[in-house]
């Protein structure tokens, strides 16, 4: 085990810095392009000599409540969200309909905790 | 020395594996959320910062957390084109066989077995079954049961800390809990991936190609679950993908490393990966200069606690200079 402790404080000693960190500033997701807004999903593809972009965006609402998570599209149109990074769907009411089975499903323990979380804030 | 890697269901090393992930969610590190939250890693990728009561936040983690934002950072850590340092790209396989490979070593030094070898969990065998009797299957002994809070078999002492909440894609620390599955009630993914299916990914002879991301059709976005290798394609998500919406509960958001079935079907998508090394060439793509960011072959794959490799240094797990392991079967 002193393998392990040595390998955490040799981790705390460079500041939690991750290896591989320095590509950090290279990335950006196409997806969130300036100026289209969070919900906006982006497809963009040759054919025949033509250059086509689409633009697909999503405004949620659930119980009335802004619901401003970004939805991503795949070419066959199968929507995809970020916090249930495995899941695409036929449709941005499959992926809601998961959303809320996830809040609903979730043990009251796990809900206070969220709760308790949010509301030190 | 390679060490073996077996079915779960015959592997000699299940219980190691179950003492191993107990032993590690049970010992604390020196590590507190609040230090993760105050590093310049969360500076430069904010959702990886841990919510949590004061309280909470200020006691250490486990090593089993570790592992879980280890995923959680990777996972929201973006990269051009949509994906992100560990999915949705050509780096999804050298980035988890790093992860898992982490953990087996972790085990082997916990349990003092370095002939540790991690088990793989033959899924597509399951898939053979009919849809009942997939939760029926041999699998969930080693595991404990398919459904509800694990607090049954081996696993029954497991606890775990951090939990990203789907809502609003946050992670949270928070008083120490079982995990959970919902295996077969998700109608997006009601069965498990076929013999079919894995035989038909590992016909794509190209590993990966442009536009390197969820919607292009190679190899590695078959096994990863994105594109369906049957045509016409079927909705929903196939392979690796299936399996999390399969099971649900703690496998559904990016904290599904807190269920130890996370690391039995990535040791099998591992598995299904040499298989195809072994018949298509120890190649990967893209090579250095091509391709996103994070995802080359030559870039630094992310890595917290130990040190990084590039995805072209654990293409030949088996052999030297890694000696790592090797799998009892290949699919075919």
């Amino acid at each position: 085990m002193e393998e392990l402790d040595r390998l955490a404080e040799a981790f705390a000693a460079r500041g939690f810095e991750p290896d591989g960190a320095e590509l950090a500033h290279a990335g950006h997701d196409d997806d969130h392009e300036a100026g289209l807004g969070h919900g906006s999903a982006v497809r963009r593809f040759e054919h025949r000599g033509h250059r086509v972009e689409i633009v697909t965006h999503y405004e949620v609402t659930i119980d009335g409540k802004p619901w401003d998570r970004h939805l991503g599209v795949l070419d066959n149109g199968s929507v995809t969200y970020h916090g249930l990074p495995q899941y695409a769907v036929p449709s941005a009411v499959d992926l809601i309909r998961a959303v809320i089975d996830y809040e609903e499903d979730a043990p009251d323990d796990l809900r206070a905790a969220f709760r308790a979380a949010q509301g030190e804030e | 020395m390679a060490v073996l890697r077996a079915n779960v269901l015959t592997s000699a090393h299940a219980q190691v594996f179950a003492t191993g992930v107990l032993a590690l969610a049970s010992r604390p590190t020196s590590i507190t959320p609040n230090q993760i939250n105050a590093s310049a890693a969360v500076q430069q990728v904010p959702a990886a910062r841990i919510e949590g009561t004061a309280a909470e936040r200020s006691r250490p983690l486990s090593w089993w957390d570790l592992f879980a934002w280890w995923h959680v950072l990777a996972m929201f850590w973006p990269t051009p084109g949509g994906g992100n340092r560990a999915h949705s790209g050509p780096v999804f396989a050298p980035w988890h066989r790093l992860f898992l490979r982490r953990l087996e070593e972790a085990i082997q030094t916990v349990t003092g077995d370095a002939q540790f070898g991690l088990p793989y969990w033959d899924w597509a065998a399951d898939g053979q079954l009919a849809a009942s009797g997939q939760l029926n299957a041999p699998i969930w002994n080693r595991v404990g049961p398919p459904q509800g809070e694990i607090t049954t078999g081996p696993f029954a002492e497991l606890t775990v800390r951090l939990v990203t909440n789907p809502t609003d894609e946050r992670i949270y620390v928070v008083p120490e809990r079982p995990i959970r599955r919902r295996a077969g009630q998700q109608s997006l993914a009601p069965a498990l991936p076929t013999r079919a299916d894995e035989t038909r990914t590992l016909r794509d002879d190209t590993y990966d190609r442009p536009d390197w991301d969820a919607r292009t059709n190679s190899f590695r976005n078959k096994l990863e679950g994105w594109r369906d290798a049957l045509n016409p394609p079927r909705t929903g998500p196939r392979m690796h993908n299936r399996i999390h919406v399969f099971i649900g509960g703690s496998m559904g958001p990016a904290s599904s490393p807190n269920d130890p079935i996370f690391f039995l079907n990535h040791c099998n998508v591992d598995r299904q990966w040499e298989a195809w090394l072994e018949r298509f060439g120890r190649t990967y793509a893209p090579g250095a200069g091509q391709g996103p960011i994070g995802h080359r072959a030559t870039d630094p794959m992310l890595s917290i606690v130990w040190p990084s490799m590039q995805p072209v240094e654990v293409l030949d797990p088996a052999s030297p200079p890694l000696d790592w392991y090797s799998y009892d079967v290949l699919p075919t």
